[in-house]
């Protein structure tokens, strides 16, 4: 143990670097191109309607939403769940979330989605209902592991040395399990922009709106303007989520 | 540490704390453990079986023994981190078991073999960490943090903002030591402190923290199966057999010179006699004039224990060595010197004891401590 501390190491690394920049770059140049392509190619009409720059960004905007809502969602139940689950007095939960979050993630999701849709109804928030279930066990498996693989010794230190339950959960066991909870987060992230144009049907809005459409049209070229789309905003925003993780990391443990 | 009392307090006495005026000098207090019994549901026997231990102000008491042997056990329970089955455990004359745990574990500092510093808090903000929770203000805590670094030997200007990983092994222990001793507790729990770091850093850690506590009189509670850190820290050494009952609760020079039984025996192990050496100063010998110093030997300075003066005999091939105070030589101790001190020694414990010297004794089985070892590897010291 002290042969591996006993060199001294600096933290210099920081929350942003140029490097950075190279996803949204990319991102940005496939995105002009396309748009570019598609204002020159030979489209009929109704291809012509179904990937206006006006109507991808209203998706955008959509599809942006829905997941920010999912995830918000998922990280309101999921840490929550994940940190009763740590807990010795609640620990009996374990195997009904752990089944709960399997089966969400298992479930096959277009079944799912028409079951709710016959069931519950269409619209807005069945839809990121469905989503949500579907993309909870990463967050709640990375806070369980998270909180359990905070130090022994330093949680023993804490206790000794006179900090309540609740003063080691927010002041030591979450702060410490920050980066794993949010490579969750980032997993939850991508699986739900993906997932969610899947609710289409139920009129949630999103990207959806155009790849499905195209896919019964038969419209190659806005279903690839579609998918294109769905793939750039999974990248953006996992590397938003990148930042954030690293921004919400303790200095210390960087 | 070779001036504290040998008084003897045998396992099942439990002699009242003569009180707080002593303690007030002498800035720790009492600790009374009052047949304390620690038994884990679907266990036949248990972890602490009924200890007694009477634990004076301001010493350092040793809980050594075998691995498995209760005294980590017994120590958590001091702090409550685990809680007896039955028993009172005393601070000051107020069971703990009638304080709020949280509250009580602010009160009495606590340093691990594993140290937990506080990954994602700066050095200052692990030190602060205790006087934080009991409501300090900042300017009192700030200072405080700067003293006590500058105590345990880091400069506040260089560490106060660094974090744990950027420290050794050996710097994140004075952090953990400053910690404990943050709101100034009067008693401090120590889980083999100094285990996880290499040998000379130990010693040297060992060395300041005596130092320290000579300043500081804290009632200490040591758990260690280092029975040499044992001999070197302890004012009181406690040898604790399985299910921690008491083998021999004395002196360190006790001890050495008169084991209880054959499990203190075996536990004090080969060369009692040099351990013993460990505890005498070079200024209990009268030393020969100076100028009978062999030329070209390196001095020893008068504080240096017999064992170090036989140590520096053997490595340079001399039977004398120059003996210096305060930098200037003063005389030369011989190795017949030595050796009629050692014949003193003796003849002082066998009068005090009343029995054969340690050697005449059978000696330990080759590899008694470890078959314990082995034999006792698992179970309630690992419980949190």
């Amino acid at each position: 143990m002290s042969s591996v501390a006993e060199q001294i190491v600096t933290p210099r690394e920081r929350v942003f670097v140029w490097r950075d920049l190279a996803i949204p770059l990319l991102c940005l140049v496939v995105v002009t191109a396309e748009l570019y392509y598609l204002s020159q190619a030979p489209l009929d009409a109704i291809e012509r309607d179904l990937v206006t720059n006006a109507r991808i960004w209203e998706y955008t905007q959509e599809h942006i939403v829905i997941t920010a809502v999912i995830v918000v969602l998922v990280l309101a139940v999921a840490v929550p769940l994940g940190v009763l689950i740590t807990r010795r007095r609640t620990a009996w939960i374990a195997p009904f979330v752990l089944a709960f979050g399997n089966v969400g993630q298992a479930a096959p999701i277009v079944g799912l989605i028409a079951i709710v849709g016959i069931v519950v109804g269409v619209g807005f928030w069945p839809v990121v209902l469905i989503v949500a279930a579907f993309s909870m066990l990463p967050v709640l498996r990375n806070t369980i592991v998270g909180i359990q693989q905070v130090d022994a010794g330093v949680i023993d230190a804490a206790r000794g040395m006179g900090m309540s339950p609740r003063g080691i959960l927010f002041g030591v066991e979450l702060p410490l399990a920050v980066p794993i909870i949010a490579a969750g987060a980032r997993t939850s992230l991508v699986l739900a922009v993906a997932v969610v144009p899947l609710g289409t049907d139920l009129d949630a809005g999103g990207l959806g709106r155009i790849v499905f459409p195209a896919i019964k049209l038969d419209r190659i070229e806005a279903l690839v303007a579609g998918g294109l789309m769905i793939a750039v905003l999974a990248l953006l925003i996992d590397w938003l989520g990148g930042l954030a993780q690293r921004a919400l990391t303790p200095r210390g443990i960087r | 540490m070779s001036e504290s009392t040998a008084t003897t307090t045998t396992e099942g006495t439990t002699a009242r704390s003569t009180g707080a005026s002593r303690a007030a000098e002498a800035g720790g207090v009492p600790i009374v453990l009052d047949g304390v019994t620690k038994k884990y549901p679907g266990t036949d026997s248990a972890a602490v079986d009924d200890i007694h231990l009477d634990i004076a102000p301001g010493n350092i008491v040793m809980l050594v023994g075998p691995s498995g042997c209760g005294k980590t056990t017994t120590m958590r329970m001091i702090n409550r981190l685990i809680e007896p089955t039955s028993g009172r455990i005393l601070i000051d004359g107020e069971d703990v078991l009638s304080l709020n745990d949280v509250k009580l574990r602010r009160t009495i500092g606590y340093v691990i073999q594993q140290i937990g510093l506080f990954p994602h808090l700066t050095i200052e903000q692990n030190v602060a960490m205790v006087p934080n929770l009991v409501g300090w203000d900042k300017k009192r805590t700030a200072s405080r943090v700067e003293e006590l670094l500058g105590v345990v030997g880091l400069d506040p200007g260089e560490f106060a903002h660094r974090y744990p990983r950027q420290l050794s092994g050996g710097q994140q222990q004075r952090v953990g030591v400053a910690r404990a001793l943050a709101a100034d507790p009067p008693i401090m729990l120590m889980d083999e402190p100094f285990g996880a770091v290499d040998p000379i850093t130990r010693t040297k850690l060992q060395d300041e923290f005596l130092d320290l506590q000579r300043r500081l009189r804290k009632t200490i509670v040591f758990v260690t199966h280092d029975f040499d850190e044992a001999v070197k820290m302890g004012d009181m050494i406690a040898v604790l057999d399985k299910g921690s009952r008491i083998a021999q609760y004395a002196s360190p020079e006790e001890i050495l010179t008169s084991p209880a039984d054959e499990f203190v025996t075996g536990f004090v192990g080969h060369g009692a006699t040099l351990k013993r050496l460990q505890l005498e100063r070079l200024d209990s010998i009268e030393l020969k004039p100076a100028s009978t110093a062999p030329p070209g030997v390196e001095p020893l300075p008068d504080r240096s224990t017999l064992h170090d003066v036989l140590d520096a005999m053997i490595a340079d091939g001399q039977d004398a060595i120059p003996v210096t105070r305060d930098g200037e030589v003063v005389g030369t101790v011989t190795l017949v010197d030595l050796l009629d001190r050692v014949k003193e020694l003796r003849a002082e414990a066998d009068a005090k004891a009343g029995t054969t010297s340690p050697d005449s004794r059978p000696g330990p089985t080759p590899g008694t401590t470890a078959d314990v070892d082995l034999a006792a590897g698992t179970g309630a010291e690992d419980q949190r």
